[in-house]
This record gives structure tokens, sequence and C-alpha cells, in this order.
């Protein structure tokens, strides 16, 4: 499926690159379809009006971490862009290690930046609404027409805070899966069937735990707990902050839906009695949130993990006779908040057109996103016949660095190294998509911040361990809610709640 | 003003040997200092720090709902106050030992030895500190079953980690602190102590009426300095020794995990800074107490 | 020798030899898990000995190793300009503050503390650094503000004052100006105190990421804690955000490639140490004046 719309939009691109005529093709994305823009006259007319005489330097933020033959391939990708667009561009990185601090702290600092990836995670809403970010609305059908194009009008709205549109988000669709990464070979030795639920996962973790004495059954560590979120989105519920580990969650299939915390749903005790069970059992020890091995189960040390398929799929490359299956857990999947990754232009920028010009070829030319992403062909990577890239050497450049702000189901490769069961995997997910317009709404957390920053710190101290059963379920619930209450619960899900009904009256569709 | 040119003009040169330290200080602490404002603004990016709105005491407020703010003060202030005593003890102690050291290698290989917690990063004694204590196979319990005795669960004993971090902090600073002691201690005339010997005094004696004195300034020093610094807890050690182990938090959170953690999505440029100053403000107002009680009894042990 | 003296030493023996292995074992587990393997430290924990000895890590870390050679060279340059400066700045200022003579001491002392307690928070430090003093990517960024750390100052201060002020005196009656007393008089009585301070300066600026993380980007010019830093913090930071972010915990560094790099981090300054204790010699610095 993939592999034709390569084909197709490799062929439509060679027609017309051939004939001197840039016009994106709407990228056909599953929920969001766009009618083609078919304004391609009017376009290029624009397009090539523009004055690009004089020469510039665009800067560049990213966050990741720089692959150590980057230069190499910006040497290239520079020649390319003076010839199409005089200018260069210069890329700087906000390392993993600090990101939280670096970045408010690169916006602040009144460097010039002329493009930004930015998301939902790095507090893409609250510096939009701080003026960290240039409003786009007019210059993008100027500059970048056919990223303009590209987004669909419910994608826009995601990008919009305050009556703007601040960036542009992603054109790859992004799923909420989230499932259990367990060993094939032992699913094989102890006869175990795949499953898609809850029992089917305490399934496989008891027969490790009876069984595999040494491996932990759930590799469960000090980072995030996943339990608690995926059950509650199994059961359908949506978290409000868009992902996981956030406090206040809203079902979707209620005519008005009311705002409320894991603490207050009435299936809690129900999961918490199950949660107590798993401990009992033994699926996972009782120091738990002190270790931080994050490798338990690539080194064996552990029978699976809850996470989501490219994990998945990283994992299955390391061990690859463990045949390591992912079964997706939460079963009605949603298509994530289009800014889940995006591209906006800071205040700061010195040269906003042509940034937004370099950001529509990313968008729509392959030879920039191929160059970009994966590196020089035949040193950093191999377009293979079926279009999917191999990498030829992690090292030097490891795939797709720093493109996530500006992919599009459209230019993306599929990556030759993934499991052969990775087609299968996403045809489950495709299929089990359900529609959440409530991905689109995004919580203001600036009238309540302080009791925010409060509640905050009692989920983390009452919250974590009271799901992997460490304090008594019904003392330690109870403890729980009274202590969210004096952080201010109540006053955050009634601004919440207001928040949530305009939304749900002006959204309209 | 005119003693200030008088003044002046007697201690030109020594006006002038200050000069570069003052103008550092201004250029990299002083000027900066500004940012302070942030605690009562609303920040904007496109304002400018200059440029934001003033919001009063509203950053403030997350720290005092549901009397947490309280709670992580109170916890701040005692774990500094045991582990500055406790630790400065130790080192003085050390250092006295090793300075009676007579075998020149041993005593140059103790001292090397026990600087070298200083060089381990937090992060790293992290990891080591869930292979001590976890209930599976950690050295703790690894130990009491070998004695025959039940594995204890650590984490879930809040009480028992107010000495573990005194141990762990002590166990870091002992070798640094005690460079301190051992140089004072050194700078102490020889002929004072075979003056004393040939009076007859023993070893103890020698140390209570010589050593101790000699480096009263030194300790006073050091402890005013710690004293000056009670209100911010080290970070990396409390974050990495209790880790995600909410259970803990009540006994062993301090002002710094408590910020980290609230603002940990939000990372509201102003509340962080309003959590800073409040820190400021409280060392402030100790440490100016504290040093007016040493200048009324040796001003010259005073900080200022 | 007296019985006091016998009792004192074993007990004092003792007691310092269990310190001193107290200190030693971390180290020993640390350079132990960097000679390990990944899988033996997931599944047996850290050990004194390496589980499953290699040299894997290493190899890793000094496959390309002009990173680690000039992030060394970095650090190194650093450390050094920043350790001679500093400790001439510290020293003089040191001896200006211990001046009984100097009528305006406690006001400048007073200047000086009162940084230690207020901090202008990262926004505005670095918003001046890099807007008004154009320091951004330039390593004076790093040395500059850590030349005159405040409680060193103090403590050098302290050992200055320990030198009678009667040499001082003498000396002045001599003609001699004070910045010559202070070459020629201070400086050669303040040995201990001056190898404590510049040891504590150059270990300040071996360790420091802080400022490296602020201030470059550049990897070239990255110091060798900083790097370590960012390894360390990003295991921690990818673990913690891979859910939101909705990326594959991708391939963040091993434990044992960690320990790798805290020992390589770590290896010159343990060094200094030792140097320094050379200077740490009793009763040599005070007896220079009769009476």
């Amino acid at each position: 499926m993939r592999m034709r719309k390569q084909i197709l939009s490799a062929i439509l691109a060679g027609v017309m690159i051939a004939s001197g005529v840039l016009t994106g093709c709407g990228s056909a994305k599953e929920d969001s379809s766009k009618a083609a823009v078919d304004t391609e006259v009017q376009q290029t007319a624009e397009t090539s009006d523009i004055d690009i005489s004089k020469e510039v330097e665009l800067v560049m933020y990213a966050v990741g971490s720089e692959p150590n033959d980057f230069g190499t391939m910006m040497e290239e990708f520079n020649k390319m862009l003076k010839e199409d667009l005089n200018a260069t561009l210069k890329v700087k990185w906000i390392g993993w290690s600090d990101w939280k601090n670096q970045y408010p702290l690169i916006l602040s600092s009144g460097e010039n930046i002329d493009i930004i990836y930015t998301a939902t995670w790095l507090n893409f809403y609250q510096q939009a609404q701080k003026g960290a970010f240039l409003p786009l609305e007019e210059l993008l059908p100027v500059y970048a027409p056919n990223s303009w194009a590209q987004t669909s009008e419910g994608a826009r709205y995601q990008a919009t805070v305050d009556g703007h549109i601040y960036c542009v988000p992603t054109g790859k669709s992004t799923y909420s899966s989230y499932g259990a990464i367990v060993r094939g070979d032992l699913m094989e030795k102890y006869n175990l069937e795949e499953f898609h639920d809850f029992e089917g996962y305490a399934n496989y973790m008891k027969t490790i735990a009876e069984n595999e004495p040494g491996m932990q059954p759930s590799g469960q560590y000090s980072a995030e707990i996943l339990f608690d979120d995926v059950y509650m989105m199994s059961k359908g519920l949506y978290c409000l902050n868009g992902s996981t580990g956030g406090p206040y969650w809203i079902d979707p299939s209620q005519e008005h839906p009311t705002v409320f915390t894991a603490a207050e749903w009435d299936g809690f005790p129900e999961f918490l009695d199950m949660m107590n069970e798993w401990f009992q059992e033994g699926f996972w020890p009782a120091s738990a949130l002190a270790n931080q091995d994050d490798k338990m189960l690539e080194t064996g040390k552990a029978a699976s993990k809850i996470h989501n398929i490219d994990t998945w799929a990283t994992e299955y490359t390391k061990n690859p006779d463990w045949d390591l299956r992912y079964y997706d857990l939460v079963g009605n999947i949603n298509t994530l908040s289009q800014v889940q990754d995006a591209i906006a232009i800071p205040v700061t920028a010195k040269n906003p057109e042509r940034a937004l010009m370099l950001l529509d070829k990313w968008r729509t030319e392959q030879k920039y996103f191929d160059l970009f992403t994966y590196g020089i062909p035949g040193v950093h990577s191999e377009i293979l016949e079926d279009g999917s890239v191999k990498g030829l050497n992690d090292d030097l450049f490891n795939l797709d660095p720093c493109s996530w702000g500006f992919r599009t189901d459209a230019l993306l490769r599929d990556n030759a190294n993934l499991p052969s069961s990775y087609e299968e995997n996403m045809e489950y997910i495709r299929s089990h998509v359900v529609e959440n317009k409530y991905r689109s709404f995004f919580v203001d957390t600036e009238a309540v911040k302080n009791e925010y920053a409060a509640v905050q710190n009692v989920m983390s101290q009452y919250y974590d361990p009271l799901v992997l059963g460490y304090t008594d379920k019904e003392a330690g619930l109870e403890e729980l809610k009274a202590q969210l209450s004096a952080a201010g619960n109540d006053k955050i899900k009634e601004e919440l709640q207001k928040q949530l009904d305009s939304f749900i009256e002006s959204y309209g569709k | 003003m005119s003693d200030v040119v008088h003044e002046l003009k007697k201690n030109r040169t020594l006006f002038l040997m200050i000069l570069p330290a003052v103008l550092i200080t201004l250029v990299f602490s002083y000027i900066p200092m500004s940012g302070l404002i942030l605690a009562f603004k609303d920040y904007r990016f496109d304002k400018g720090i200059f440029g934001s709105d003033w919001i009063g005491l509203d950053n403030f407020r997350f720290f005092f709902i549901s009397g947490t703010g309280l709670r992580v003060t109170v916890n701040t202030v005692v774990y500094n106050l045991v582990n500055l005593i406790t630790s400065q003890a130790l080192s003085v102690v050390v250092a006295i030992i090793i300075t009676e050291m007579n075998a020149k290698y041993f005593k140059k290989l103790t001292q090397s030895l026990i600087f070298l917690p200083y060089f381990i990063s937090w992060i790293i004694v992290g990891a080591f500190v869930y292979n001590i204590f976890n209930v599976e196979y950690g050295t703790l319990n690894s130990v009491l079953r070998f004695f025959g005795k039940e594995p204890v669960n650590l984490y879930q004993m809040p009480k028992a980690w107010f000495f573990v971090i005194m141990i762990f902090n002590s166990w870091k600073w002992v070798g640094y602190n005690s460079v301190v002691y051992i140089s004072a201690i050194t700078g102490v005339d020889a002929s004072c102590y075979e003056a004393a010997e040939i009076d007859g005094a023993n070893i103890w004696q020698r140390i209570y009426y010589i050593t101790l004195p000699s480096i009263r300034p030194t300790i006073v020093i050091m402890l005013l300095l710690n004293v000056g610094r009670i209100m911010r807890g080290d970070f990396q050690m409390f974050y990495q020794i209790v880790g995600n182990n909410g259970q803990l938090y009540n006994a062993t959170d301090v002002i710094d995990t408590f910020v980290f953690r609230s603002l940990t999505t939000s990372g509201d440029i102003g509340m962080t800074t309003a959590a800073t100053l409040y820190q400021s403000v409280l060392c402030f107002i100790i440490i100016t107490v504290v040093n007016g009680i040493v200048k009324r009894i040796e001003p010259d042990y005073a900080l200022y | 020798m007296s019985a006091s003296k016998v009792a004192f030493n074993i007990t004092g023996y003792a007691f310092v030899i269990l310190i001193a292995l107290f200190c030693l074992l971390p180290f020993v587990m640390l350079v132990s898990a960097s000679f390990s393997t990944e899988k033996a430290i997931s599944l047996q924990g850290f050990g004194i000995l390496p589980r499953e000895f290699t040299t894997e890590a290493y190899e890793l870390l000094f496959k390309y190793p002009q990173t680690i050679l000039r992030a060394y060279g970095v650090s190194i340059f650093i450390t050094v300009v920043g350790t001679i400066l500093g400790l001439l700045i510290t020293a003089m200022t040191g001896f200006v503050l211990s001046r009984s003579d100097f009528k305006y001491r406690n006001r400048f002392s007073f200047y000086f503390y009162f940084t230690t307690l207020f901090n202008g928070g990262m926004v505005s430090t670095y918003i001046f650094v890099i807007r008004y003093l154009h320091l951004k990517e330039n390593l004076l960024a790093i040395i500059l503000p850590l030349m005159l750390n405040v409680f060193y100052l103090l403590i050098m201060r302290s050992f200055i004052q320990a030198i009678p002020m009667s040499l001082v005196e003498s000396a002045k009656i001599d003609g001699a100006g004070d910045f010559k007393i202070f070459c020629s008089i201070i400086l050669p009585l303040s040995k201990a105190g001056l190898a404590t301070i510049g040891l504590f300066i150059a270990l300040g600026y071996w360790n420091d990421w802080y400022h490296a993380m602020l201030f470059i980007s550049e990897r070239e010019k990255w110091p060798l804690q900083y790097m370590l830093y960012d390894m360390l913090n990003t295991a921690q930071a990818m673990a913690n955000l891979s859910t939101q972010a909705n990326i594959s915990l991708a391939d963040v560094p091993s434990q044992s490639l960690r320990m790798a790099m805290a020992v390589v981090a770590t290896g010159p300054a343990l060094l200094l140490y030792p140097f320094v204790q050379k200077y740490f010699v009793k009763g040599v610095t005070v007896g220079a004046v009769k009476g």
C-alpha cells in the first residue's frame, strides 16, 4: 500500500520536475483526506515571483543528537539549497540530556532562529501562548503553498492557538497504539496464543513467573508506568494531554464528557485489584521504581515490555532469534494529534519566508527529503528497489536524525530493516482506528498552573506506588484522593471542564 | 566621602589588586541577578525579561498549596544541618588522624583513597544504590539472608533514608573537606607540639589543646559557608538516591526535588525563578542571623 | 612510644582504613562495571569484579578517538588556564580581604558573599552572556565565571589570616609595596593554602559541565565531563520521554558504556591530588619572624 503510493508519487514527481513545475500531491491520509488543492497554475506563478536574489543563511534547531557524519551530508545539501533557493542551512542541536532547560533558553535568548522543531510534548502550546513563535496563516499560502495544501482542516485547527496558526504539523500519521512486546520464542515454548487483551498478557506473565525464575515477567522499571494508561485507553478513555502520564481523562463516548482523574474513575478499583494480584504473582519486583536499568528486555532479564510499535521494531533487530512480537493492547486506537511533530518559526527568525520555502521543499521534493533524512546515497544509506531505505552505517549517520517535524506519508520511506511482521502489525493498528475529535483539544493550564504543579507532585508521590501495588489499595486510594483534593484538584477540573465545554461547542465537526 | 578618598589613596594598590575580582563578580553575578524579577513576572518570549507583565506573588502560590512547601522546607533545613555537622565532624577527625600518621606512603594512599567518592557522579551512585537496597538480590538483603534474617524492603521505610542520605553525603565529601583541614593543620607551627611533648602532654591532650584551637577559624568558616547554603539541597544527590520512589518523598523531599517534579511538564520560567528566590531569601535571613552571632563572639571568624 | 599514642594509632588507623575502604569500593565497582558486558550487568547487577570481562565499552568509546581526545584537550586547556588565572585572582583577593588595615574589607567580603545567596537564574545568565557578551561557543564562557569562587576565596582568606600580620607590617616598614609583599612574602608562606585552593579550583574546572551545557553546542568544543553528563542524562531523559515523544527507545548508551565514560572522564583528575599532596608538609610555613 505504501509502496504503491511511493511509486506513484515518484512518477508524478519525475514528470513534474521534468516539466519544471512544482506541485504537491495531497498526501492521502486515511482519516483526514483533503481535496487536493488544484491551484497548480496560481501556485507556480506565485513561487516563481518570490525574490530570492539575496543570499541568506538559515538557522535551524533540531532536538536529538547529531550524527557523526552530518557535516558531510550538509555540504551536499547546501549545494542543492544554494542552487534552488540561494540559501544555506546551518543545523544546531539540542541534546536529549537537557532539552527541558535548553529548549526554552534558546527561544528566550533572542538568538536568530529561522526554523525549529516543536511538538506537543515540547510545550508547543504554552510557548505559542507566550509569544515564542510567528503566526503563519498569512505566510504559509504564499511561501509554502504545498505544505499549506497538505495540511488538513483538522490539522490546521490543532495548530491554532488564540486564533493564529503557529506551526506546520507533521504530514505523517502516528498512532496511539501501545502494546506488549513479548518473547515469541517463549510463547512457542509454552504454547501460548497471541493476545490483544490484559487477560492474555497476564497469562503470559504468569507462565514466565512460574517457569522462568530469574526473569522478570514485566520489565517495569523506574521510568513511566504504562499499565494504567494502556488499561484505561483500552476501556475507551482518553487522556487529555494527548499522550500518556497525564492526570486528567475523559470518556469520549459520552455525549458530554466530564473531566476526571484516574482516582475518581469508577473502574479504577477494579484496575487496582488486578494490579495488586499481578504484584502478588510476582510480575514485577518490590523495588522496581528504583531500578534504572532500561535494557532489561534486550539483555534477557525481562520477558516483556509495554511500549509502542517502533520500540518493538528496534528491540527486534537486537535479538532476532528471540522472535519478539508486538501485541497491541489499546484496541481503540486514535491517530495522534498532528502536532505530535511539527515545525515552527520563532519570532526571532530573520528569514521566515525563505525558511518556509525550504520547508515546502522538504515536504514535497523527494530528493530534499531523502538527502536530509537518509544521508548520502551509497555512503550512509541505500534506497532499495521497493522504495524502502536501508541504513549502511549507523555510526556515521543514523537514519532520520531530525526530520520528524516535516515528515509526510508520501515521502517517508519504509525502513528495510523492519521485522517482517511490521506491516502486519501496522495493518492491525490501522484497522482499529477510531475517530476521536478530542485529539484537537489542548489543555491550557495557565489559569490553574499552581494547582496543576501541585497535582503533578501528588501524582508522582502517591499514584505510582499505588498502581504498582506497593501501598494498600483502599487506604492508598483514599490518601491519593485526599491529597489531590488538597492540591486543588477540583479547581483544575472546573477550569478544564469549562475549556472542554467551549471546545465542544465551537468545534462543530 | 572624603573618608573613601582617603582610604583609596592610602591603600591604592590594595584596591587595584581587588579590582579584577570585583569586575568578574559584577559581570557574571550581579548583572544577571536582575533576572530575579522573573519571579514576579509573567514571562513572554516576545516581550523578554523586562517587557513582560508583573503578576506579584502569583508564581509563588504553587509552592504553598497543600502545605507541601512547608514540609520540604523543613526537610531541607534538617537534612542540610545534619549533613553539615556529620560530614564536617567526620572530616575533622579524619584530618587529625591522617596528619598524626607517620607512615608516609600509607598517609598518601589513604588521603587519595578517601578523595575518590568526590569523582563519582550521583547518577552513577544512583545505579549502585539500587544494587545495594533492592529486595531481590541487593547487597543489604543478601547479607541479611546470609545471617538468616528476613530481607527488608528499604523502599517502604521512609525513616531509614534519613540515615542513608546522611551516610552517602558524608561518604562523598569526607575526602574533599578533609583536604581543607589537613592543610590547616599542617600550617600549625611544629614547635608548639614539640614544646607540649617536652612538657609531658599525651596525644589526646595535644590534639585537644593545640590542634583543635589552631584550626578553629577554619572550622568556623567551613560551618558558616555551609550554613549559608542551608536552603539548597544537593539536587542530584536527593534525586538520584531516592529516585522515583514516591513512598519516600514525605521523608526525603527537599525544595529542589519538589520544584523539579512540580514543574516537570510546564517548565514555567517564572515559577522556577520564584522557587529559587524563596530559597535565596531564606538563606539570606539565616546567614545574617548566624554571621551576626559569630561576629559578636569572635569578629575575625565572621564571613563579613 | 607512649601508651596513649599506641591506643591512638590503633583506633585511628583502623577507623581511617575502614573509611578508605568504603570510599574505594564504589570506585572499584565503577571500574569493574566498565569492563563488564551489558548483559551481565543487567542479569547480575554490579559487583567488585568484572562480570564477564570485556573491553567492548572502551572499544566503542575509542572507536572515533578524535572525539575523546579533543574533549580531553578542551578540558585540559580550560583547567590549566582557568586554574592559573583563578588561583592568582583568588589569592590576591584573599590577601586584600585578610588585611585588618583595609577599612572596607568586610564590605567587600559581603559584596562577594552576597552572590552566593542570590542567583539570577539560567535565563538571565544565558541571555546576558550570549547576547551582551557574545560569548556563545567561546571557551571563555566556561573559564571566566568559574575563576572566582567565593567559597574558595573565603577559605583562602582564612589561610592567609593565619600568617602573622607582623610580617606584613615589618615589610611595610622596610618600604615594600602591597603587591611586592603579596608576591614575596604571602605566596611563599601559603604553599599549603595555595595547593588546597588550587586543587579545588582545578577540580571545579575539570568537573564543570553546567557552563558547557549552557553555552557550548558545538561538539568539538565539549569538555570531557559534559560528554559524560550528556551520555548519562540522555539515557534517563529518553526513558522518560519515549512515550510522549512517540519515538522508539533508540540506542541509548548502555550501562557499561556510561561507566567506561565515567572512568575516562575522571582519569587525569585522580592524579592531581597526589601531585598536590607534597605541599602539605607540616610546620614549614610559619616561623619566619622571631618572637
